[in-house]
C-alpha cells in the first residue's frame, strides 16, 4: 500500500487509476467545477421538500385523532 | 499496468501480522451477518404469516438474536477490522503490540459468544437460560445475566481497541512531529472518542442497575431511567456503525471512481461534527416517553435536525469527487459523467447503490426526528423499514463492497467471482428496496414492528397502499432476494480462500483534491473537541436526568422484575459456564485458524 | 479553508431544509395545537396500583361535557377496559399505565401513540367525531404473548353510548367482571 493518504509522503506519485482502468491523464485538477454533482443535489433537495411537505402536512395532519393535550 | 505497479507490496506484504488481526474481526463480522440472514429470513416469513415453522414464542428469540448479531457483532467487528487497516494504512507503521491488538479481539470475541449463547440458549428449555429482550434490552424484562456480562466484555475489548489505535498514533505523532493527522486516522479517532462517551452510558446502565439487579443484588431498577441511559448510548452507536462507511466513501470511493477525494478539510469538518452532535440527540427514541418533559423533546428534535448537516455536506463531497473521477475518464454532460463510471466494479457499484438508499434513509429519517410528526409512526414497521435502509443498507451493503475491494488486499488472493459480486450487490439493493418500501408502507396503516403476528383478531387495517397481506408478500419476496444476496457474498469470500495467491493486488489511495494543508489546524486539536463534546452531552442530559430521578428516584417506583429467563440451580449454571467458556475458546481458535487462510 | 462556490450554496439550502423541518413541527405545535406526551402526570407505585385512585378501577369516567377520561391499564397482555367505549364528538384523555413492563399503547392507523412505562402514566388528549370501532395495539415488545395484546376502542353514538352504560352499571362489580375475562394476572402483579 502507499503510505499516507494525506501526509506528504505521496506528492510524487502519479495518480494511479481507478482499479486499473483507463484514465484521461490530463484532466483539471485545481478548478474543477462538479456541475453534475450540483444538478444531483438540487434534484435531492427538491425531492426531500416535496416528500417532507406531502407527509407532514397532507398524510400527517389530516390523520384520525391528533394528540392535542 | 506498469511494472513498478504490479510490484507494488499489498498491505498484508507490508504487514502480514496486522492483516491477520484484521482478517480475524472480518471473520467474526461475516459469522454474524451470516446468522443475522437466517435469522432474518425466518422472521420476514412468519410474521408475514408466509411459513411459521417454529413458534411465535420463539419469533422473539430470532428476533433478539438478529438484532444483536447484526447491530452489535457484524458491524462492530467489521469497524475494528477496518479501523485497524486504516490506522496501520494512513500511519504507514505497525501496531505498537499486536499482543494487545489480540487481546482486545479475544475480549470481543469472548463477550460476544456470551451474549450470544445466552440468546440462542432461548430455543432449548433443557438450559434455563435466555435473553429474549431484543437488542434494546428494556428493564423491567430482565435477560441472563450472562447477556448483560457479556455485553460488557465486548464493550471493554472495543475501549482496549480505541487505546490501541490512540497509542500506535502517538507513537507515529512522536516520529512525525507536525505532521497533519492523516485523514483515516483522524477519522479513526474522532469516531472512537465519540464511542468512549456514549458507552459510559451504557457500561453505568449495565454495571450500576441491570447486572446487579439480574443477580438479585438490588430489587428494582427505574424504567425510564435505563431506557434514557440505553439511547444516550444508542444514538450515538447508529454513528458509530456509520462512521466507517463513511470513511469508506470519503477515501476509497472516489479512487475505484478514477478521482480523487474533494475536500480532506471538509471531511474533518463532518468528523468533528458528528462527534459533538451524535450524543446531545438520544432522547429522540423518546419522544413518546410519559416520563420526559416536552421541552427536553424539543432541545433533542433540533440538535437532531442540525445533525442532517454533516450527512448533507458528506453527500455533497462524495458525489462531487465521485463526478471528478467520471470526468477523469472522460465523461461528460450535466447526468452524462454517470454513464463513464465503473458500474461493472461490485465494490464500486455496492457503495454507490447503498449511498443511494442512504438517501432515501435520510428522508425517512427526518420524519422519525420530528418531533410531533413521530406519533404518526412511532413503533411501527416504518422504523425497521427506515433503518434497513440505513444501518442494513448504507452500512451493510458498503462493507460488503468494501471486501471485495480490500480483501485481496488482506490475503494476495484475487477475488473469486466479480461477476457474482456484482450480482450480488444489485440483489441487494433490489431486495431491500421491496422489503424496506412495503415496510414503509405498512408502518403508514399501522402496522407495529417486533410482533411475530402483526395480523389480529378483533380489527382489520385500513386499505391502502395496496394493502396489507399484499404488502406482506413484498416483504416476503424482499427478505428471500436478501437472504439469496447474503449466501452468494458470503459464498464469494469463502470460495476466495482457495484462490491462488498473485501479486500486483495493491491498491494504493490518492490524496484529496484539497489537502490537509488547507485545512484549519484548530480542527486536528483533538482535546478541544472532547471538551465541547462532554459540555454539550451535559448540557443535553443533565437536567432530564436529573428530571426523571427526581420524579420517580434512581430505582424507580417500585416496578416488578419480569425474567425472561428462569432461575438456574447452582450446578446447572456452573455446567453451562463452564460450556460456555469451552464454547468461547473453541471460537476464537476456530476463528484465528480461518483468518490464517 | 477553501470551500467550492456550489458546496456553500449547497451548505446553504441545507440550513434552509433545517429550518423548514424545524419549522413544520413548530408549526404542528402552536397550529394544529399538536402536543407531546411529556411528565405532566404524577409518577405510581407499578406494583400497587390498586391503591392509586386512578387505575384500581381501569374505566372510562365522564370529566365535562362531551369530556371523558380513560384510565387505561396496559398490562402482559392486554388492555384493561376492553372495550375503551365513548360517545361520539367528544374529547377524550387516555391515561395509560403498567403494572408489569413496558408496553406500548397505539390507536391504530392514528396518531394517538404513546409508550407505557411502569411507574409512569402517559396522558394524551385526543378529539374523536363520527361513531368508528378503531383497534388498539401494544407496539412495544413486552414478553413472549405481545402478538396477542390488543383491544378495541369504540366511538358510539349518543344513544349507543345511554345503551352501553345502562348494561354496564350495575355498581362496580361488572367492571371487575370485564377485567376478569382478560385474565386479573395484570392487577396481581
Ligand atoms: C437478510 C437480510 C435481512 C432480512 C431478511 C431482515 C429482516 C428483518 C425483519 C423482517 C425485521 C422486523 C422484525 C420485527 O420488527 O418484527 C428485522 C428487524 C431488524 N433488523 Fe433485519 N433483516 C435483514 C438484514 C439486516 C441487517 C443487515 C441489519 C443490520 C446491520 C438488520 C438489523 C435489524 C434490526 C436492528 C432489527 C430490529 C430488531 C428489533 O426490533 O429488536 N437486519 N429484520
Ligand atoms: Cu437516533
Ligand atoms: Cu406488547
Amino acid at each position: 500500500m502507499a503510505g499516507s493518504d494525506t501526509a506528504s509522503t505521496v506528492t510524487g506519485e502519479v495518480n494511479p487509476p481507478g482499479d486499473g482502468e483507463p484514465i484521461h491523464e490530463d484532466a483539471e485538477t485545481e478548478e474543477f467545477d462538479p456541475i453534475g454533482t450540483l444538478a444531483l443535489i438540487m434534484t435531492y433537495f427538491a425531492i426531500l421538500v416535496i416528500a417532507w411537505v406531502y407527509v407532514y402536512f397532507i398524510e400527517f395532519l389530516s390523520r384520525d385523532l391528533t394528540v392535542i393535550g | 499496468m506498469s511494472a513498478e505497479l504490479e510490484a507494488e507490496p499489498t498491505f498484508v506484504d507490508k504487514f502480514p501480522e496486522e492483516a491477520r488481526i484484521i482478517r480475524a474481526a472480518m471473520w467474526g463480522s461475516f459469522l454474524a451477518l451470516t446468522l443475522g440472514a437466517i435469522f432474518g429470513i425466518i422472521q420476514t416469513l412468519h410474521r408475514t404469516g408466509i411459513a411459521r415453522p417454529f413458534s411465535s414464542v420463539d419469533y422473539y428469540t430470532f428476533l433478539t438474536a438478529h438484532g444483536v448479531f447484526l447491530v452489535i457483532s457484524f458491524t462492530i467487528f467489521f469497524l475494528v477490522g477496518l479501523f485497524t487497516w486504516a490506522v496501520v494504512r494512513s500511519l504507514d507503521r505497525p501496531l505498537l503490540n499486536t499482543k494487545i491488538t489480540w487481546t482486545w479481539y479475544g475480549m470481543m470475541a469472548a463477550g460476544m459468544t456470551m451474549t450470544g449463547v445466552s440468546i440462542l440458549a432461548g430455543f432449548t428449555a433443557r438450559i434455563d437460560m435466555s435473553a429474549d429482550v431484543l437488542f434494546t434490552f428494556y428493564a423491567p424484562l430482565q435477560a441472563h445475566p450472562l447477556f448483560y456480562t457479556g455485553l460488557v466484555v465486548f464493550v471493554v475489548g472495543t475501549w482496549v481497541a480505541g487505546a490501541d489505535w490512540f497509542r500506535t498514533w502517538l507513537a507515529w505523532r512522536e516520529e512525525n512531529p507536525g505532521e497533519r493527522i492523516p485523514l483515516q486516522t483522524f477519522m479513526v479517532l474522532t469516531t472512537m472518542i465519540m464511542w468512549y462517551i456514549a458507552t459510559l452510558a451504557i457500561a453505568t446502565s449495565i454495571l450500576v442497575f441491570l447486572l446487579p439487579w439480574s443477580l438479585g443484588l438490588i430489587e428494582s431498577v427505574n424504567p425510564t431511567l435505563t431506557r434514557t441511559l440505553f439511547w444516550f448510548f444508542g444514538h450515538p452507536v447508529v454513528y458509530f456503525w456509520l462512521m466507517p462507511a463513511y470513511m469508506l466513501w470519503y477515501t476509497v470511493l472516489p479512487k475505484i471512481a478514477g478521482g480523487r477525494l474533494f475536500s480532506d478539510p471538509l471531511a474533518r469538518v463532518v468528523f468533528v461534527l458528528f462527534l459533538l452532535l451524535s450524543t446531545p440527540v438520544g432522547i429522540h427514541h423518546q419522544y413518546l416517553d410519559p416520563g420526559i418533559a416536552e421541552g427536553f423533546k424539543f432541545i433533542s428534535m433540533t440538535n437532531t435536525m442540525f445533525l442532517l448537516l454533516p450527512s448533507l455536506i458528506t453527500a455533497f463531497t462524495v458525489v462531487a469527487s465521485v463526478e471528478y473521477g467520471a470526468r477523469r475518464r472522460g465523461g461528460t454532460g450535466i447526468f452524462g459523467w454517470l454513464r463513464a463510471l465503473p458500474w461493472r466494479n461490485p465494490a464500486f457499484t455496492g457503495m454507490m447503490l447503498a449511498g443511494l438508499m442512504f438517501a432515501a434513509g435520510g428522508f425517512s429519517g427526518m420524519i422519525n426526528a420530528g418531533l410531533n410528526i413521530n406519533y404518526m409512526i412511532h413503533n411501527t414497521i416504518w422504523v425497521p423499514g427506515h433503518f434497513h435502509l440505513t444501518v442494513g443498507t448504507a452500512v451493510a451493503l458498503t462493507f460488503m463492497a468494501a471486501t471485495y475491494w480490500l480483501w485481496p488486499q488482506l490475503t494476495n488472493r484475487p477475488l473469486y467471482s466479480p461477476q457474482i459480486g456484482l450480482a450480488q450487490v444489485v440483489l441487494w439493493f433490489v431486495g431491500m428496496a421491496l422489503m424496506t418500501n412495503a415496510m414503509h408502507s405498512q408502518g403508514l396503516l399501522g402496522v407495529p414492528r417486533r410482533t411475530a403476528e402483526p395480523e389480529y383478531a378483533g380489527f382489520d387495517y385500513p386499505m391502502a397502499f395496496g394493502g396489507f397481506e399484499e404488502l406482506n408478500l413484498q416483504i416476503a419476496i424482499g427478505g428471500t432476494i436478501l437472504f439469496v444476496s447474503t449466501v452468494l457474498f458470503i459464498a464469494n469470500i469463502v470460495i476466495t480462500s482457495w484462490s491462488p495467491k498473485a501479486s500486483g493486488l495493491a491498491r494504493p489511495l490518492p490524496p484529496a483534491l484539497s489537502g490537509p494543508e488547507d485545512a484549519p489546524k484548530v480542527l486536528d486539536n483533538l482535546r478541544l473537541w472532547v471538551g465541547i463534546a462532554l459540555v454539550l452531552v451535559v448540557l443535553a442530559y443533565a437536567l432530564p436526568l436529573a428530571g426523571i430521578i427526581s420524579n420517580s428516584g434512581v430505582f424507580g417506583t417500585g416496578a416488578g422484575t419480569y425474567p425472561v429467563w428462569i432461575d438456574a440451580t447452582t450446578a446447572l449454571a456452573e455446567r453451562v459456564l463452564a460450556a460456555i467458556t469451552t464454547a468461547a475458546t473453541l471460537l476464537v481458535d476456530a476463528i484465528t485458524g480461518v483468518s490464517s487462510l | 479553508m477553501h470551500v467550492h462556490a456550489y458546496e456553500k450554496l449547497w451548505l446553504a439550502l441545507a440550513i434552509v431544509l433545517i429550518l423548514l423541518l424545524i419549522g413544520s413541527v413548530t408549526y404542528g405545535a402552536v397550529g394544529p395545537g399538536i402536543a407531546m406526551v411529556a411528565d405532566s402526570q404524577d409518577p405510581v407505585d407499578p406494583q400497587a396500583l390498586d391503591e392509586d385512585d386512578r387505575f384500581a378501577e381501569p374505566r372510562v369516567e365522564q370529566v365535562g361535557e362531551d369530556e371523558y377520561a380513560a384510565y387505561v391499564e396496559a398490562y402482559q397482555f392486554g388492555f384493561d377496559p376492553d372495550p375503551i367505549v365513548v360517545p361520539e364528538h367528544s374529547t377524550v384523555t387516555f391515561y395509560v399505565t403498567s403494572p408489569d413492563v413496558i408496553h406500548g399503547f397505539q390507536v391504530v392507523g392514528t396518531n394517538a401513540n404513546t409508550m407505557v412505562v411502569p411507574g409512569e402514566v402517559a396522558a394524551i388528549t385526543v378529539e374523536v367525531t363520527e361513531p368508528q370501532v378503531y383497534g388498539v395495539v401494544c407496539n412495544e415488545y413486552c414478553g413472549s404473548a405481545h402478538h396477542a395484546m390488543e383491544g378495541t376502542f369504540e366511538v358510539v353514538s349518543d344513544e349507543e353510548y345511554e345503551e352501553w352504560l345502562e348494561e354496564n352499571q350495575d355498581g362496580d362489580d361488572t367492571e371487575d367482571g370485564a377485567a376478569d375475562e382478560n385474565g386479573e394476572e395484570g392487577e396481581d402483579a
